[in-house]
């Protein structure tokens, strides 16, 4: 047999993250002998970022018909999706922040898994589509070698913990937020008190209060730094959210100190674990909690809720090395033979000077006299990818993705310029692009002629024409309009004429569908695809949103001013962009001009573009960008945003049965002593889950579920069985003996059947009190 | 822990195969391409389970535009520094690796006839017939070195004969971090009697 990703990574993995991944390769397997139950397997592979993709029911519109794809006759792995039908792989990238070693590992998996793309979310996230799920476990352990999980990447969880991908560097923030998101991350990535949330709950912080990058305060949970005293807290607001109805979060607390912030946020979590919406998916979200019971008594509950926790080492711990993140080479790189400039070179320079700046910097990429010129292209690049660090000498260079795209060569080209070139790491953007931070503004000229060979020296980032997009009907089972293809289209459009200075800066957002992955809201001009019926057929169209406004964390959203048919969306936006030119008054924000304009007035400039040409004169309209096919919306599927809704007791015990499963697998190898002990472990694992169905509070400790088990349930009658009474309750509660190699084989099944009627015993015992809670609602 | 068997790379499955696209091809338009593999899905004109097609021509130095299969991916790049029809097996196949390797070659040859005969495409897609690259996207199994370049040379020979019987020319380039991938050339020496260049 040829060796494996197991074999050859085993001792470069972390051992819970192995062992997880151990897990979810069994959880395959039982879900193959049909053991493991759908609805489970699916809220499984969410929770590890294993996502369903278009198409993934077996069927496709191929433009004259609804055809069945005629994938192979296998289990499905959730509601309507068939097992080989190729999904998303989302890997989850807390603050965007990735290493060199990493983004090669990123490139190999792409290749070789997926289609050769690595695709930067709106989230900060990666994704990788079309990835059959038969080889995510192999693909999580070469991420994983490298310290990258995606874990709860999918899932009613806490999502990917989001930051200003220039912290730390940032001219304007108070305090340098990265190794608090950092830390937060961390804390809440398998949490017990985050597992048994009704929906998603995504984090974000900030550096400061009036930025943009973050966006605060579209997230369930936005930290934006403050300083009280000198001390050092963060602004915290909830229940922020875009999707149908957006709403900003609410202030819970202007002042929070940077030792209370990982509590609190478990004190959240516990409460909207306990109180959020489980059974109506739609007003499950933080949001719908903050509006029922108002942000003022949801505090009061958190600070309830803060009072009873147990103390907890991680909440400070980091606190006293925040400096462990820190990508400033001068910092993690002493020794280096490269020269890197020093914070005492104070830099005089002009930054609108275009005179040869770089001729007597230092820089890492060598001897400046040897440099040669700046390459073509140059100049435009530079005044619109690169900022000043408030590190004198150090500017950030953002690499603008088309549609957050970069393919596996020039990703393994941008990992080799960030090791040479800067602190070794680089970010992932909301505006999906990547940042390379540090790099010693005397080796501008180098980065782009190496940026320039890898083909990620497009200029303009976060300009008008770096339209940001949500995957859309190219991937998304939710998808109803092509924002990709628009995307380019509008592009394309601006970028072959010369903008105004007034336009430039205005940001384009595209989801497809209302779900607003695309941030549509947020954008001076969203876009959010819908369909429309004309004559009988059906043409993909786009509701243009204007009045959004990023600034201050999100300062207001976006409204509905009219739905454009697809094709005239590149036409429509130029058209406004240029009314904006033309008639806006002196500074004033786009959000502005259209208040003071009026929606009707600037309607009615588009009133033309609204208009659908008959099928016979113009079929192009009942086609989207990118796609021949003629339109339709029949290839839309069920959403899997919204996850599954399983319990932690559920969860709980079908990690008991995947550890019985593993049992068995020793005793088959002969292991037999190994395998008495992993069904030991099982039967613990299921008497933990239920311990779950009334708290939170579980011990890890063996002897204390063990302790726990007979208080809270055995002697309370809770697990007493209506025929068998405490029968398998013995077979937990007495000494196991496990782990001794003479461990007779007959020893050895008979733990192993005792193990399986314990955890049936389990199931049946949820069962009765999932009942009794349901009579007592 | 690694394996101490030898021979690993003859089982790497993710064979990966490229046809050239002749430079003298006049300029087709990303669109052309796009229908011609949504016409392929229509008419079910490959023997795979074709799913959809995926546009990645805005992307510099990507797969350009992938006709996504469950079996294997078909992608037919016009732009950049190699324009050419890349094939990259996905799933596992049945047969020994020349086996596997001969059903990837016809499989990207299928393809590759099966474009040149589309009606928007039509005289104006070529592609060399003098060259193919081979490889594999595994670098656990065929890790981009001399020795896997040496295990493989009996099955690229078998395969290689079959295409250009009498005299092959081999091109490879050992590379830590790509993929693997041989390049033949019809040449005037049989395939076995080629030094390897590490």
């Amino acid at each position: 047999m040829a060796a494996t990703w197991k074999e050859r990574l085993n001792d470069q993995i972390d051992e819970p993250l192995g062992r997880e991944i151990d897990v979810f390769e069994a959880q395959i397997e039982l879900r193959w002998q049909g053991k493991l139950e759908e609805r489970l397997f699916s809220e499984s592979r969410l929770r590890r970022g294993v996502y369903g993709q278009r198409y993934d029911n077996g069927l496709r519109h191929d433009g004259q018909r609804t055809q069945r794809l005629g994938f192979p006759e296998r289990p499905t792995k959730g509601a309507n999706t068939v097992w080989d039908a190729p999904g998303m792989q989302r890997i989850k990238i807390p603050l965007g922040r990735l290493t060199a070693e990493q983004m090669d590992v990123i490139a190999d998996v792409a290749e070789e898994y997926s289609d050769g793309i690595a695709h930067v979310t709106t989230r900060q996230d990666l994704q990788l589509h079309y990835v059959h799920i038969d080889d995510t476990p192999d693909l999580m352990r070469r991420l994983a070698a490298v310290g990258v999980t995606t874990r709860e990447a999918c899932g009613n969880v806490v999502r990917n913990v989001t930051a200003c991908p220039l912290s730390g560097v940032c001219q304007d923030e108070v305090f340098d937020v990265t190794p608090y998101a950092h830390a937060c991350a961390y804390f809440m990535l398998g949490h017990p008190d985050a597992q048994d949330f009704g929906r998603k709950f995504k984090i974000a912080f900030s550096g400061c209060r009036h930025g943009s990058c973050a966006l605060a305060r579209i997230h369930d949970l936005g930290a934006i730094a403050t300083e009280r005293d000198g001390q050092r807290g963060f602004e915290v607001h909830l229940g922020g959210g875009l999707g149908a109805v957006p709403q900003q979060a609410k202030l819970l607390d202007e002042f929070v100190p940077e030792a209370e912030m990982l509590p609190l946020v478990q004190a959240i979590g516990r409460v909207f674990a306990r109180l959020g919406e489980k059974k109506n998916r739609q007003r499950a979200r933080l949001k719908f909690l903050v509006s029922s019971l108002g942000i003022g008594e949801l505090a009061r509950l958190v600070r309830e809720e803060r009072k009873v926790l147990r103390d907890d080492r991680r909440w400070t711990d980091y606190l006293e090395n925040l400096q462990a993140l820190d990508d400033d080479p001068r910092s993690a790189f002493p020794q280096d033979e490269r020269t890197w400039p020093t914070s005492d070179q104070t830099d005089q320079s002009d930054p609108t000077d275009r005179s040869d700046p770089y001729r007597d910097r230092q820089g890492a990429a060598g001897d400046p006299a040897a440099r040669e010129p700046a390459a073509e292209g140059f100049d435009a690049w530079r005044a619109s990818n690169v900022v000043r660090q408030r590190q004198p000498g150090y500017v950030t260079a953002t690499v603008r993705l088309p549609l957050g795209d970069i393919a596996a060569g020039p990703l393994r080209a941008l990992a080799e310029i960030a090791r040479d070139l800067t602190g070794d790491t680089v970010r992932t953007t909301a505006e999906q692009n990547i940042v390379l931070r540090w790099v010693p503004e005397a080796d501008l000229p180098e980065l782009h002629r190496r940026l320039s060979r890898a083909g990620l020296a497009a200029p303009a980032a976060s300009t008008i024409v770096d339209v940001t997009s949500c995957p859309g009907t190219q991937t998304c089972k939710l998808g109803i309009s092509s924002s990709r293809g628009v995307a380019l289209a509008i592009g394309e459009r601006l970028e072959a004429k010369p903008l105004p200075d007034a336009v430039r800066p205005l940001r384009v957002k595209v989801s497809g569908c209302f779900n607003a992955c695309g941030q549509h809201h947020v954008a001076d001009i969203g876009l959010l695809g819908v369909s429309r019926s004309v004559e009988g057929r059906r043409v993909p169209h786009f509701q243009i949103v204007l009045g959004g406004d990023a600034k201050d964390n999100v300062a207001s959203f976006g409204l509905a001013t009219a739905a454009v048919p697809s094709k005239n969306v590149p036409a429509a936006i130029e058209r406004l962009t240029d009314l904006f030119a033309k008639e806006r008054h002196e500074g004033e924000s786009f959000a502005a001009f259209v208040q003071r304009a009026g929606k009707n007035a600037v309607r009615h400039r588009l009133e033309d573009l609204l208009r659908v040409p008959s099928y016979e004169q113009e079929p192009s309209y009942y086609s989207d960008w990118g796609d021949p096919r003629e339109y339709t919306i029949t290839d839309m599927g069920e959403g899997e945003c919204a996850g599954e809704l399983v319990t932690a007791t559920k969860f709980g015990l079908a990690a008991a049965e995947v550890a019985a499963y593993e049992a068995q697998t020793l005793f088959e190898r002969g292991e037999l002593g190994l395998a008495a002990g992993r069904a030991h472990e099982a039967m613990l694992l299921a008497a933990q889950a239920l311990l779950r169905a009334d708290s939170s509070e579980v011990s890890e400790v063996p002897e204390e579920i063990v302790r726990e088990f007979r208080t809270r349930l055995l002697d309370t009658g809770v697990f007493q069985d209506p025929h068998v009474g405490d029968k398998f309750a013995q077979y937990l509660l007495r000494p196991n003996g496990a782990g001794s190699e003479s461990f007779a084989r007959e020893k050895a099944q008979e733990r192993l059947e005792e193990t399986m009627l314990f955890i049936e015993a389990a199931h049946a015992c949820y069962h009765r009190i999932s009942a009794q809670k349901a009579r007592e609602q | 822990m690694t394996s101490t068997l030898e021979n690993d790379a003859l089982f790497a499955q993710r064979l990966a195969v490229r046809l050239s696209a002749d430079p003298t091809c006049g300029a087709i338009a990303v669109g052309s391409v796009v229908a011609a593999f949504h016409r392929l899905i229509q008419a079910r004109g490959l023997d795979e389970v074709m799913i959809d097609v995926a546009d990645y021509s805005h992307v510099p130095d990507g797969p350009g535009i992938v006709l996504v299969c469950h079996g294997a991916n078909y992608s037919l790049t016009l732009r950049g520094q190699r324009p050419g029809l890349l094939y990259q097996r996905k799933r596992p196949n049945e047969g020994d690796f020349a086996a596997r390797l001969d059903r990837a070659v016809r499989a990207t040859v299928r393809a590759a006839r099966a474009l040149q005969d589309d009606p928007e495409l039509r005289g104006k897609l070529r592609f060399v017939e003098t060259e193919i690259e081979v490889g594999a996207n595994d670098r656990l199994l065929a890790p981009c070195t001399a020795e896997t370049l040496t295990e493989l040379r009996p099955a690229l020979t078998t395969v290689a004969e079959r295409l250009w019987p009498g005299g092959v020319e081999l091109d490879f380039q050992a590379d830590a971090r790509a993929a693997f991938r041989v390049r033949l050339k019809r040449g005037a020496r049989p395939i076995t009697e080629i030094p390897c260049k590490p």
